[in-house]
């Protein structure tokens, strides 16, 4: 049946036009208008490289750690849980790089001990990893907890009744029958980690790692290049990475499957 | 082996009131929205927001988990879809331990396919999950209208039936089909959230 193009649809359009303009317009003038050769030189390159591979460091440690949050979330109510979940989403994300180089200092006692097993934060890729799992855990822990709760419940409870534990039921019943649903929200938390600045400015500006000696995330080298050359360079870079996080989102959402109108989410 | 179990709850204006005490193969009947499958899903823990006890067996299991409750409730939707048939009956124990024990009841239960449980037909899929019960050895099982997907719905109670009693498991099953109350030892009907013993 043919779609009405009604006022909600018109103001649909309009929301839509509203995000993706500024987007449009910087992948013309990125890289057409302003192109500059050093917008997608090897500098940018080893930044998206460090990006893409912290992202996806970080979301599977955002799938290992809070997938059976999600779970419990999503089978008892647990308002407290529920609001510490949140509070990555809704502090300043510099305040999380600094709790983390806090975390990690050696005049703290965590810090004391993270240093007697070897663990270092500052200017680390481990470092960098904490901080994108800390600030894109909410975004994973809402869609897994959004997914178990459309499922049906009955397998789980079976698979309790005949004495499976609720977090073997989770891993043995329940996530091998979610993979699509799985892969989506790890994605889409990876693509929340690849936008990220704030907390990685002050935890990892650039990191002293091989094979990453030097190099700085994508968001933080787009903020030196519009720091030390005007916007030109800048937009070509940013171009190249809204690209590359597009690819990703694209994939994100082949991963979630097709979902009709009507259907529940 | 006894079920001894007591539900009292409302829901807005729907109020439950139902007490059964029998043993061996008991049918409950009655109308849809007459109160059969919260008292069910109470008996079988799903849920503890109710007053009463439930008793199987001399065990007081109103506030036992799930995996100790010793009860295992089946509808149309109780089946873990991602297994096979074998890893399905023996969750979550290792089905390669129970090669066996397997065979003989899927001989017994006339399951004889295999592969995904997602993959076969709504019938097979009950078979299988009747199985499952069958095999950890509960002292109940609640079959709640699984029979609804199923042609030969008698022979599959009549050999579910027959499995249980020789396990000592008691069973409460609903069902739609007029001729599966004639399986039954003992019948009750569920009015408006009251349980009454038929026979």
């Amino acid at each position: 049946m043919k779609q009405k193009k009604d006022a909600l649809w018109i103001f649909s359009v309009v929301s839509v036009a509203i995000i993706s303009i500024p987007i449009i317009l910087i992948l013309a003038y990125g890289l057409a208008i302003y192109h500059d050769q050093q917008g997608y030189g090897i500098t940018v390159m080893m930044a998206i490289a460090l990006t893409l591979f912290t992202s996806i460091l970080s979301a599977v440690l955002v799938f290992v750690i809070f997938t059976p949050l999600a779970y419990e979330l999503s089978s008892r109510v647990h308002r407290g849980m529920e609001t510490i979940a949140d509070i990555p989403a809704s502090i300043p994300h510099p305040i999380v790089g600094i709790a983390i180089l806090i975390l990690g200092s050696p005049f703290t006692p965590t810090g004391k001990f993270l240093e007697s097993i070897g663990i270092d934060f500052f200017d680390t890729i481990q470092g960098m990893i904490l901080a994108l799992a800390f600030v894109s855990a909410p975004i994973y822990i809402r869609s897994m907890q959004s997914a178990f709760s459309s499922r049906n419940i009955f397998p789980d409870l079976l698979s309790q009744s005949l004495g499976a534990s609720r977090i073997r039921t989770l891993y043995g019943a329940v996530l091998p029958g979610m993979i699509r649903q799985v892969l989506s929200s790890v994605l889409t938390s990876m693509s929340r980690a690849m936008s990220e600045f704030g907390s990685i400015a002050i935890v990892a500006y650039y990191v002293t790692q091989y094979p990453f000696n030097g190099v700085s995330a994508a968001s933080v080298l787009i903020y030196q290049y519009y720091g030390y050359f005007g916007p030109g360079v800048a937009i070509t870079a940013s171009a190249v990475m809204i690209i590359v996080s597009l690819a990703v989102l694209a994939v994100a959402r082949l991963a979630g499957g097709s979902r009709h109108a009507g259907d529940q989410a | 082996m006894t079920v001894d179990a007591t539900v009292r709850m409302s829901r807005g204006a729907f109020v439950l009131n139902a007490e059964l005490s029998d043993s061996g193969i008991i049918f409950i009947s009655g109308e849809n929205g007459s109160g059969k499958t919260t008292f069910l899903r109470a008996i079988a823990g799903h849920f503890s927001e109710f007053t009463g006890r439930v008793m199987v067996n001399g065990r007081d299991v109103t506030h036992a988990d799930l995996q100790r409750r010793g009860i295992i409730y089946l509808n149309s939707d109780t089946v873990l879809m991602n297994m096979d048939v074998d890893s399905h009956i023996t969750w979550p124990r290792n089905p390669d331990r129970y090669r066996g024990e397997i065979k003989s009841l899927k001989e017994r239960l006339g399951i004889d396919f295999s592969g995904k449980v997602s993959e076969l037909s709504l019938g097979q899929r009950m078979r299988v999950a009747a199985a499952s019960a069958i095999f950890h050895g509960p002292d109940l099982i609640i079959m709640d209208e699984v029979t609804s997907g199923i042609s030969d719905s008698t022979v599959f109670i009549k050999s579910i039936s027959a499995a249980a009693r020789e396990g000592g498991i008691d069973i409460i099953y609903v069902s739609h089909n007029p001729g599966d109350v004639d399986l039954a030892e003992h019948v009750y009907r569920m009015e408006n959230g009251t349980l009454s013993r038929i026979s």
